[in-house]
């Protein structure tokens, strides 16, 4: 055994063998290092030590005892009665599943008013100038058609400009005066349109629609790609104002 | 009162739980030894060791139903709970509290060997009352695994489980502590009477 072996040997069996230090080995190794007789020394020393610690600790008091005993059996008293925590445990889930439900149902209705309100029909006021006069309105009736792809932008097409191309039925109705006044010629109006809110700022963009935009309409609109070319004007708030179709030259 | 013998600690707590004392009182007693000895030699204070030892049980009956068995034995779980107390206790009275300088240790120089006159045991006591002092002055993870190894006698893969660390952890901070406990208690050593060993006991198990 060498020193670093004692060493190794007394760390780690000191504690298993209390005092026993003088085995023959060690007794060997020591008479004849004396760092390492110091060494076997000094840990005999700290294992008394430790031992007269141990030794002070004694055992707990009697009274201490009672006083956990006491403790436990005022903790069983005032515990509540077995029914409660039965009720206790029956409600936490009825009540999680309660909000739960009360959530699903929420969700539910709030995806049915959204999905009531997809097919909407927007009404644009009526020209209420002359209240005689049949209003100008367009119903859009038909699903929105997938994103036109926008040839020639003068301006970028809001969502209102994109409503306002989608197809719409009442085209044959005569337009009011004053709103065929203020659009350029050959342009359908979408929504009131005066004077006023159509004066300025108005851009027109060019647009490709599928041709479900314009059921039962001429032919002669509708590319061989299966769409179909319209001018929209667009005012200075966003809203498409007016629609020309292209008609195709054959 | 049945015979709980067969029974783990965990069923003890849940049978004490649903209110058989005669269940606690057997959990207790596996483990207020541990407990009471832990303390005492963390607080060097018998009176903060019997709080502790109240604490811990009171805290058992209150948060013992959150026990899962698959995280560890009760007596962890328990010393836990001790750990905690003995940590909050210290951070109490540390402002109060004055660690005895190596100066004072220093001191026993003279003591002589008496063992078995009532003068011995004076003096024996005011050895282990110096060692204490002197354990106590370790930094708090040498003093952990000096008092679980060494004064409680767990072995090292018990006191990592209960500190929750790996063993060699343990183990080397166990031979650092005793590198430094050597150096602090030298002026002293070869002074103290000469005891007999006695058995081991377990501490928290």
């Amino acid at each position: 055994m060498n020193c670093e072996e004692l060493r190794l040997y007394l760390e780690e069996h000191s504690r298993d063998k209390g005092l026993g230090f003088e085995t023959d080995v060690i007794t060997e190794h020591t008479t004849a290092c004396a760092d390492c007789a110091r060494f076997t020394e000094d840990q005999r020393e700290l294992a008394r030590a430790l031992q007269m610690v141990r030794e002070s600790a004694g055992v707990a008091p009697k009274a201490l005892d009672a006083a956990v005993l006491r403790n436990y059996r005022q903790h069983v008293s005032e515990r509540p009665s077995p029914w409660m925590p039965a009720q206790r445990r029956w409600l936490r889930p009825a009540l999680g599943w309660a909000w739960a439900a009360t959530a699903a149902v929420f969700l539910v209705g709030v995806v049915w008013v959204l999905s009531a309100r997809k097919p909407a029909t927007v009404n644009t006021p009526p020209a209420n100038v002359q209240p005689a006069e049949t209003p100008s309105v367009a119903r859009f009736t038909a699903p929105i058609p997938s994103k036109p792809a926008i040839t020639e932008t003068k301006r970028r097409p809001t969502k209102a400009s994109r409503l306002a191309t989608a197809s719409f039925e009442d085209t044959s109705r005569p337009l009011p005066v004053r709103a065929a006044r203020s659009l350029p010629d050959g342009f359908r109006s979408l929504m009131y349109c005066d004077a006023l809110s159509c004066g300025e700022g108005m851009d027109m963009i060019r647009v490709q629609l599928p041709s479900i935009v314009m059921p039962g309409q001429g032919s002669g609109f509708v590319q061989t790609s299966g769409s179909v070319t319209a001018d929209v004007i667009v005012g200075p708030d966003g809203v498409a104002r007016g629609i020309r179709f292209e008609e195709i030259e054959f | 009162m049945e015979n709980f013998d067969n029974c783990s600690d965990a069923v003890l707590l849940r049978r004490a739980l649903a209110g058989e004392e005669d269940a606690f009182l057997r959990m207790y007693e596996r483990l207020k030894g541990g407990i009471f000895r832990y303390a005492f030699y963390m607080t060097n204070s018998r009176m903060v060791a019997e709080e502790v030892v109240q604490e811990v049980f009171i805290q058992l009956l209150n948060d013992g139903g959150g026990y899962r068995e698959e995280r560890g034995e009760v007596g962890a779980f328990a010393f836990g709970i001790a750990r905690n107390f003995v940590r909050r206790i210290e951070r109490r009275e540390r402002p109060y509290e004055s660690i005895p300088s190596d100066e004072s240790l220093g001191n026993l120089r003279g003591l002589t060997s008496e063992p078995e006159t009532l003068a011995g045991q004076m003096m024996r006591n005011e050895v282990a009352a110096r060692v204490q002092a002197a354990i106590a002055s370790l930094p708090d993870h040498y003093r952990q695994a000096v008092v679980l190894c060494d004064l409680c006698e767990l072995s090292y893969e018990e006191a990592a489980q209960r500190l929750g660390c790996a063993v060699g952890t343990v183990r080397s901070r166990v031979h650092r502590a005793h590198a430094l406990l050597t150096q602090k208690l030298k002026p002293l050593q070869s002074r103290e009477p000469d005891i007999e060993a006695t058995g081991t006991e377990g501490c928290l198990i």
